[in-house]
């Protein structure tokens, strides 16, 4: 596979990856701005959704007043910002553009598609059609070419995809974890009791890491939040937990180095023994910990665009998103 | 059903019978009543409302922003779509038999007379061509002199327009040997009519064209180096922004091969391999979607940045194919058209199934003057010009623009050639007034490896607008399923 190509893959998959994110991340603030304890534009709810789901410098620009609204702005329809939903789905889409030639027809109808029907997204459009019914159908869509991409080749194009997908998901979850474990300590003291509002903060927080379905079923005490941090960042079977998703990221670059010394891979077995190495009650008490996993995950995108993408060498890198 | 003969002196121009403007011959509806061909399709336009055709064409264009059959336009952020009129053309076997045979030998012709311009010079020699036509051309290539190429062939790709004036009479106006394009349309425009209009298909034996991307990548397996048994085949765009891009990664995608840009391939001792995430991989044969003065900055154009230095020397040394090939540019303009008939008798030995179009040469200083009298009722082009550009219709100009072109010629007569303006034939087409008749032309896409041969079947261009003759996309033109039909069912 191309080089360059490979660069395009694996952008498809991180910007489908990240729509399907803040749209969940959306809903999930969108909700918790209508409970009670956040009436009256309290600001908490927008700031963990752009804490999460933007960068720090949209954290400093989110004003006081109606952040909702900013922040809707800046995450659905913004034309500037590459990560606002919009954009997302326009970077999927140029990316299956340019990666055509491998790509199935099937996936690239289906990013061409929902870019086609994106492209309308703006205030007007979202607010004829509801904030949930845009992020039901953005969900819809990124499933959709999800499906698609489950039908290709076994091949490094797939390993790309797949690697892509792995280190979006692990930013997501280590953003979200970032976000909600201070949250939950400083809001969260009644997690444990239904109807209050740190057991909301509780299941919003497993709605932002997408774990609502699973925690039950695995765990007998509802509200806790060790047994929370455990489901998201180290529970093997939770799809979207970062050891899992570290676990992919290897295995994906390890199909990819001929060698099996690439730094990205030696990078990627680093962070899966970062994570299983965690102390999960010291994670707890020092969530900033998490940004030292944040670097290592930087270290391993750099590389892998150095090794297999033809970029610059990361000093001097320039990433197609 | 035979054809005319060859034309090709100014004489023949005057007396060449060629129908006027306005009595262009309708595919369909001749003055003996329906073409036989056509039942089928008159059938089904009387029993289908126009809401129902509305429907249709707006499925059509649904169906084809869904699949990205779009263009790019310099200097504008959006792609477009370019119309396709959900109204086939029917072309009898007996016709399709005149023009695929006549296509083909038109074709093994020109590349004889590419591989011979760049040896042995016989055709110079023997005085059917004059030498300073040819060496003296500014397209030919002295690079490509002595350059051996599997086959002979120079030309894996070519596109050949047609037009049709009468029931028996076709008229090739150009080939296009350098890089065709628009076979990706002739392709999806078959695929859009089968999801549009399935009954047809049920109704009538209508050729499949869908096996274009095998045969072509075949010709490509058939012409790569020697030695080579299993060559890796690319095809090589100038990128995303260009304006072919989706029929590049189409045609990579129906081919199963690499789609690759220059920044891509690097070359390492005279030979040609693409950046991969493994590593270096060898690239034997490439389909370039690029032209020749951007293909190597270090053998032709310095400043070209869509290129690969040192390519141009892998090709001299037979480590790669390139398709088609450097310098064909020579035997496709407009005055190297005059001599293909001339071309097929010498190296062929046959009479020509297709006519050229009678044309005048401003070089010649009494063709000069005939051209300049009449430049109110021909179509007066540019030698090395394309793309329906730069060309004036006499007979649509103004007195204003028909006297800047006169100056244009005056300045530089040997760029120019002038033709008659032909009565192009029109089929009937789904318009905003209803169902109109409007002018078309023909591009069967003709592939040499070992063999030379094409698809049944070709894209139609159809000129929109009430009266035009101009069917380039590029100035507003649409296309049409073209449908070579085998027999009734």
């Amino acid at each position: 596979m191309l080089s360059r190509i490979a660069g395009n893959c694996l952008w498809l998959a991180r910007y489908l990856e990240r729509a399907e994110n803040t749209a969940r991340m959306i809903g999930v603030a969108q909700n918790q701005s209508l409970l009670p304890e956040y009436h009256g534009g309290d600001p908490r709810p927008w700031r963990w959704l752009v804490d999460v789901a933007a960068d720090d410098q949209a954290l400093d620009k989110l004003p006081s007043h109606n952040p909702a609204d900013a922040a809707l702005e800046l995450l659905i329809w913004n034309r500037d910002y590459a990560s606002s939903i919009w954009s997302c789905l326009r970077s999927v889409r140029e990316n299956a553009r340019t990666a055509r030639s491998r790509l199935t027809n099937a996936l690239w109808e289906a990013a061409n598609t929902t870019w086609i029907e994106a492209r309308a997204l703006d205030r007007d459009t979202v607010q004829a059609r509801g904030i949930d019914d845009t992020l039901g159908w953005a969900t819809h869509r990124c499933m959709w070419i999800r499906a698609a991409i489950h039908d290709l080749l076994e091949d490094d194009c797939a390993a790309i995809i797949a690697a892509g997908r792995a280190i979006e998901r692990c930013d997501n979850t280590i953003r979200v974890l970032r976000a909600f474990v201070p949250a939950m300590k400083r809001d969260g003291a009644e997690s444990k009791k239904p109807g209050t509002p740190g057991h909301r903060l509780w299941e919003s927080m497993l709605s932002a890491a997408s774990v609502q379905d699973w925690y039950r079923k695995i765990y007998p005490e509802i509200g806790d939040l060790n047994s929370t941090v455990e489901l998201i960042a180290r529970y093997p079977q939770q799809p979207r937990s970062l050891v899992l998703s570290a676990r992919k990221l290897e295995k994906a670059l390890s199909r990819l180095s001929v060698s099996g010394q690439t730094t990205c891979l030696k990078r990627a077995r680093d962070l899966v023994a970062s994570i299983d190495g965690l102390a999960l009650g010291a994670l707890v008490e020092d969530p900033e910990r998490l940004s030292g996993l944040l670097m290592q995950l930087y270290g391993i995108s750099d590389a892998f665009g150095y090794e297999h993408c033809g970029n610059e060498p990361p000093s001097q890198k320039q990433t197609q998103g | 059903m035979t054809t005319k003969q060859a034309s090709e002196s100014p004489s023949d121009v005057k007396n060449s019978g060629i129908p006027a403007k306005s009595a262009a011959f309708n595919e369909m509806r001749t003055k003996d009543g329906l073409h036989p061909d056509y039942v089928a399709l008159d059938a089904w336009l009387k029993k289908t409302s126009a809401k129902n055709l509305e429907r249709k064409h707006a499925d059509a264009g649904r169906l084809f922003n869904r699949r990205g059959i779009t263009f790019a336009v310099y200097g504008e952020s959006t792609e477009r779509l370019i119309p396709f009129d959900t109204i086939p053309r029917v072309i009898s076997a007996a016709d399709w038999k005149i023009v695929s045979t006549g296509c083909i030998q038109r074709v093994r012709a020109l590349n004889a007379f590419l591989d011979d311009i760049y040896h042995d010079h016989e055709i110079i020699k023997a005085g059917i061509i004059p030498e300073k036509e040819i060496l003296g051309n500014k397209l030919y290539n002295k690079a490509m002199q002595g350059v051996d190429v599997p086959f002979g062939v120079h030309s894996h790709i070519a596109g050949v327009d047609l037009v049709r004036v009468s029931p028996t009479t076709w008229y090739v106006l150009e080939d296009n040997l350098r890089t065709p394009s628009g076979v990706s349309y002739m392709l999806e425009n078959r695929a859009a009519q089968r999801r549009l209009s399935p009954e047809f298909f049920l109704n009538q034996k209508i050729e499949p064209n869908d096996h274009y991307g095998d045969v072509l990548r075949n010709a490509l397996r058939d012409c790569a180096p020697a030695g080579v048994t299993n060559p890796t085949l690319a095809i090589m765009t100038p990128g995303a922004a260009n304006s072919a891009y989706f029929e590049h990664g189409y045609l990579a995608n129906r081919m199963g091969v690499y789609l690759v840009e220059g920044r891509d391939l690097v070359v390492e001792n005279k030979k040609v391999y693409a950046r991969t995430v493994t590593g270096l991989e060898q690239i034997h044969v490439i389909y370039r979607r690029i032209d020749d003065d951007f293909m190597d900055p270090l053998a032709f154009n310095k400043d070209s940045v869509l290129g690969v230095p040192g390519i141009f020397e892998a090709y001299r040394e037979g480590n790669v194919t390139l398709a088609n090939a450097i310098g064909n540019g020579v035997a496709d303009d407009k005055a190297t058209y005059l001599h293909v008939p001339a071309m097929i008798r010498f190296y062929l030995g046959e009479e020509p199934i297709l006519s050229n179009v009678p044309t005048y040469k401003c070089s010649d200083p009494s063709d000069l003057k005939y051209v300049l009298e009449h430049l109110h009722e021909l179509v007066v082009k540019e030698v090395h010009g394309s793309g329906g550009y730069g060309m004036l219709v006499g007979p649509a100009a103004t007195a204003e623009e028909r006297e800047a072109y006169k100056a244009r010629v005056l300045a530089d007569p040997a760029d120019f050639i002038a033709q008659p303006t032909l009565a192009l034939s029109t089929c009937p087409t789904f318009v905003a007034q209803g169902i109109a008749p409007r002018h078309v032309d023909l591009r069967p896409y003709v592939v040499s490896g070992k063999d030379v041969t094409l698809v049944p079947g070709a894209l139609t261009r159809v000129a929109l607008k009430e009266g035009s003759l101009v069917v380039n996309s590029s100035q507003g033109g649409g296309t049409k399923d073209t449908w070579v039909v085998s027999e009734s069912a």
